[in-house]
Formats: structure tokens, sequence, C-alpha cells
């Protein structure tokens, strides 16, 4: 009588098997057929199955791989989304002021003014061709640094020396601009590790911008150091940033104002921003419309790490 | 390989002899999310119902993923997260709970995809709270985890923000966002407030009294609709140029040889007609485009608008 129970306990067994066997290898059929057409090109597909089953960690392990690579390419897909527009955006910013300039010559090539007047075109003309030089150029130096072509060469100086001595060149155009400014550098050394010319680059950008567009009446420079890092503060009274605006500010050819197209390439706070960030530093704005804005660089202090790196002489007993 | 993701084709729908949806041709780009726009009662939630074979066309086609709905539906459906009216969760059971009865029905692609589904929409993991003592707000957002928490390539959402107070809808937008742009979802949703498909769409499509009256990506209906005074001349040089000199405005996008862009509103149109004119120029048009997106719905809504 054993047998019979034990037979048929067997032939249970070997049916269970059987059925689980089945059962897993439909899943996996179905797990190939997902994956076959996850290789077609959809990669937004997912294995799904409940907590238990017997090959969820395999799905599960799939669908990782794969979400992983789909956001890399994701991300990858969005630069190349932002290459574009910027493109459309360089060839929108080159054709107005070029077309401009050749509706004056081509009105001094046709005699549509004589005398005076036509040199006076000539001299719009010729001072347009150079602001639009000026434009290629920036847009030239940001594609460098962007592309990473420019390498920075960071050396250790002081911040305070070196943002006086660039101040020293914007007085007489803060003075024309009747902006009365304020310094507030304290006497004390700032070390600082940056490139003294990327620098230069981000504060004439900056007061550049305040110049062309803040409408300010007053400017304060001031520096600033904590335990670890330098600040420079340069803050303005002027229009101010809308709140939409100020998110957008560093980005590449975004202007708060579209009725404004005339001055500036919309490069300089994008350029101000790579050349802070390809120094090791940030650059913020903060704001309050009709009050002021204030732009913020914090550089990492650097003064303490140098006494520790002298030169590691490896001690020998002799 | 730009197939549709849904494509519809004259879909209808009759409630006895009322036209719910009439002819409704939609067409869903993949990776994009698209804003179905109407009033309340235009047809919206029955073309959604549709979509995901809740209820039967009266006439015409779905098609999902390229595939016609009809006899697909074991294989279309799992690839679909949806969020139409108020989905059936157990009062006495929490959030997780609920998450984890439908993880076991469906399958979920990781094992820790309850909890990443209630993260996402700001829900806390494994609270004592139970459904029935959940805000009407706790409850869209359970309800958008359990759209999302299969990680579905195509999400239909029906109001989603509805209950929502103002800093949840802009949760709830930025994270629709974040779907689209960061892990290439596509998505549908309805609102009948245009600002938020305003805010959040990729693609329009309005649907007034269940006709599909337009169907335009935003980017062109906007540019469409900015204000602004279009020009176009003989010859776009000259014309900048007699901007600059008689009408002292550097306010101008020159868009190619025969056409500028005024953005200076300020600027008479007589006087601007009367200085191309002047110049020797042709004028072949001058128009201000002033239409905001809002007088846009209400003209092609028939004047009773929308919001």
């Amino acid at each position: 009588m054993g047998w019979v129970l034990f037979a048929l306990a067997g032939a249970g067994c070997l049916l269970a098997a059987f059925w689980l066997m089945f059962r897993v290898r439909r899943q996996l059929g179905e797990m190939v057929e997902l994956l076959e057409e996850i290789r077609a090109g959809n990669h937004n597909r997912r294995l799904l199955a409940p907590p238990g089953r017997m090959t969820a960690p395999l799905a599960y392990a799939i669908n990782r791989l794969v979400r992983d690579y789909e956001e890399e390419r994701l991300r990858f897909r969005q630069t190349e989304e932002a290459d574009r527009q910027l493109m459309t955006g360089l060839s929108h910013d080159i054709r107005t002021p070029l077309t401009t300039l050749i509706g004056y010559l081509d009105a001094v090539h046709r005699r549509v003014v004589t005398g005076p007047e036509r040199e006076r075109y000539l001299e719009i003309a010729r001072q347009k061709a150079h602001r639009l030089k000026g434009t290629t150029d920036e847009l030239f130096s940001w594609f460098k640094l962007y592309a990473g072509e420019e390498p920075l060469q960071p050396v250790r100086l002081d911040l305070g020396e070196l943002t006086r001595g660039i101040l020293v060149d914007w007085v007489p155009l803060l003075e024309e601009g009747k902006i009365a400014y304020e310094v507030e550098i304290p006497e004390q050394p700032f070390w600082v590790k940056l490139d003294p010319e990327g620098y230069r680059r981000i504060l004439n950008n900056l007061l550049q911008n305040l110049l062309d567009h803040s409408g300010a009446t007053r400017v304060t420079l001031s520096l600033e150091t904590s335990a670890e890092a330098v600040t420079v503060r340069l803050a303005d009274n002027g229009v101010g940033i809308a709140p939409e605006d100020l998110a957008h500010i560093f980005d590449r050819l975004y202007k708060c104002d579209p009725a404004r197209t005339s001055v500036g390439s919309g490069l300089g706070l994008a350029i101000a921003r790579q050349l802070a960030e390809g120094m090791g530093g940030q650059i913020t704005a903060e704001s309050r419309p009709g009050q002021g804005t204030a732009f913020v660089l914090g550089f990492p202090r650097y003064g303490a790490e140098t006494f520790q790196e002298k030169p590691k002489v490896a001690v020998r007993t002799v | 390989m730009t197939t549709y993701l849904i494509e519809t084709k004259d879909l209808t729908k009759q409630y006895g002899d009322q036209t719910s949806v009439n002819r409704l041709n939609l067409h869903l780009r993949p990776g994009r999310i698209y804003g179905l726009l109407g009033r309340n009662g235009a047809g919206k939630t029955t073309t959604m119902k549709m979509l995901l074979g809740l209820t039967r066309p009266t006439a015409g086609e779905v098609l999902l993923f390229g595939m016609p709905l009809r006899g697909n539906e074991r294989k279309i459906l799992p690839r679909i997260g949806s969020l139409i009216e108020s989905p059936g969760f157990y009062p006495n059971l929490t959030g997780t709970e609920n998450l984890r009865i439908f993880a076991r029905l469906r399958g979920i692609p990781s094992a820790d995809a309850i909890r990443e589904a209630l993260a996402l929409v700001g829900l806390p993991y494994r609270d004592k709270k139970v459904f029935s003592q959940y805000s009407l707000g706790m409850k869209q957002r359970l309800a958008i985890a359990l759209a999302v928490m299969h990680d579905p390539e195509l999400l239909i959402l029906d109001e989603p923000i509805n209950g929502l107070d103002p800093i949840g809808i802009a949760e709830i937008r930025s994270f629709l966002r974040k779907l689209c742009d960061e892990k290439g979802k596509t998505i549908l949703l309805s609102s009948h407030i245009l600002s938020e498909i305003s805010l959040l769409a990729d693609d329009v499509g309005i649907l007034h009294q269940g006709v599909l009256l337009e169907e335009e990506s935003l980017a062109e209906l906007e540019a469409r609709n900015g204000r602004s005074i279009h020009l176009s001349v003989s010859d776009s040089a000259q014309a900048a140029r007699l901007l600059e000199t008689e009408l002292h405005t550097t306010a101008f996008r020159v868009e190619d040889d025969h056409s500028l862009r005024i953005l200076d509103l300020g600027l008479p149109i007589p006087a601007i007609a009367r200085t191309m004119l002047a110049g020797g120029l042709d004028l072949q048009d001058l128009h201000l485009c002033e239409d905001t997106l809002e007088d846009y719905f209400k003209r092609v809504t028939g004047g009773e608008g929308i919001a």
C-alpha cells in the first residue's frame, strides 16, 4: 500500500515540477520577447512581476539596466536639443543686426542719402559692424569655454588686490553713467586660487550687464571671507529682475525683456557662470524688482591648504 | 520611426441620441505632453475612457502603440498608467498597503517600486494613516502614485490636479514635466483650465462639444499669438534701417528678407506705413498680432471661452 502512496506523491511532485517549469519558461519567453522590443529601440518597456514571483529579481535587474541606459540617452538628447536651440537663437541674433547694417550701407550705395547724412550713415554702419564683431567674439569665447578648449590657469592670488585693479578701469565708465560706487574691500589679503584673466572677465561682464540693463544709480562691491570661501558681492539699486526671469539669467541667450534686443549678446552672464564654475566657484543672483539686484560670486579660500602643500620630503634615517 | 503613441480614427461615442464625442482624430507623439483642453462636458473623460477600453466607442478606432486596442488589451493596457476619476482604494488600509495589493495584481518593475512611487508624489512610505482619513489632495496623490508605480510608457490622466492646493499643483506639474523630459514618458492629460495646459503641455488639443477644434503644438500656438507688429516689405534691410533712423526703435527682429517683427507695440501703425512708403518700399502686409492664448481659445470655441 505504501508504494502506491509513494508513487502518487512522486507523480504529484513531478507534475508540480513540470507545471513550475512550464510557468517559468513562459515568463522567460515573455522576457525575451520584451527584450527584443527594447533592442528594437523602445527603451520604455518594463518587465512587470509581482514581488514574490521566482523570476522577479531577474526582471527587476533587467529593468534597472534598461532604465539607467534610457536616462543616460535622454540626457544626451536634451543637450543636443539645447544645442539646436542655441544655433537657432544665434542665427536670429546675428541676422537682425547684420540686416540693419546692410540697410545703412545699401542706402549709402544707392545714394538715398548724400553729403553729411551719408557720412553719418557710414559711421553708424561702422559702429554696427564693430558691435557685431564684439558679439561674434563673445560667442566664440563662449563656445571655447563650453567645449573646454580654453584651459583656465588658476594661480594663488589676493582677490582683494585683483578686484581693486579691475575696478580702476571701470571708474570712468561708472562716472559717465552717473552711477555712484562704493567699494568695501578690507585691507587684509583674500587668498584664492583662480585664473586672473577669467576673474577679470566675470567682473567685466557683471559690470557691463549692470551698466546696460540695471538703470542703477548706486553700486556696491564688497568682499567677505568665511572659513571656507571668499565672497564677492556686487549689488545695485536698479530695476531688479522678475522672479520668473531670475532662474534663467545665467542661461545662454536669455534676455529678460524681448523688446530690448539692441544691447548685448545675451551671453555675458552665461560666460560668467561658465568661468566661475570652471574655477571651482559659483555665481548666484538675488533680486527684488524695483529695488535692485545682487550678484554673488563665491570661490573656495586658498591659504590654509598652502601650508599643507609643502613638498613632502621622505624622512630617511642615515 | 514617428508612429503615434495614441491615434484615434473618427472616434465617436453616442449616448442615446446625444453625441458626446464626434469623429475625433487625436495624434499623440512619443515623448511629449499632450493637453486635452475643454470645458466641463466637452467629452474629455469619455474620450479617455474609450482610449483605455473602459467604454466602447460607437464608431471609429483607437490605436495605441500602433496596434488597435480592440483585441490587444492584455498586451497594451499594462503599458499604460491611468487616472480616471478616482481609483477604488480600500478605505481601511493605508496608502502603502493599497499599493501593495495592486503590485501583487499587476506586477511591478523593481523591488522598491512602491516606495519610489510614493516618494515621487510626496507621500510617506509605510505611514499609519488609512485611506479614509486622507485629504482630497492626498487621495489624488495616491491615485497618481498608482498610475506611475509600474513605470508605464504612457500616462493617461484625467484632470490630474483636481483637489490639489497651489503648491501641490506646482509639485505635480514639475513631476510630470520631469517624467517626460528625463524619463521619456508620454503623457496625455486633460484640464478645463487654460493656464494649466499652457504651463505644462507641448501639444494642445481643444475639445469643444465633442469636436476636436484644433490640434497644434503649444509653441506654434504661442508664436502665432504673441504680441507684436508684423511687417512684410520688399526689402527688410531698408525697413530695418528706416525703423532705426525714422522711428527710433531697435526693438525688432528680422525674420527673413521680406518680413520683420516689431516688438515695440507703442509704434503707431499708420506711422510705420507712412515711413515705409516714404522710404520707397513696397508694403505687403502690416498688422498687429495681439491675441493672447485666451482670446484665441475664446475665438475657436465660438466666444464662450474656456477657463
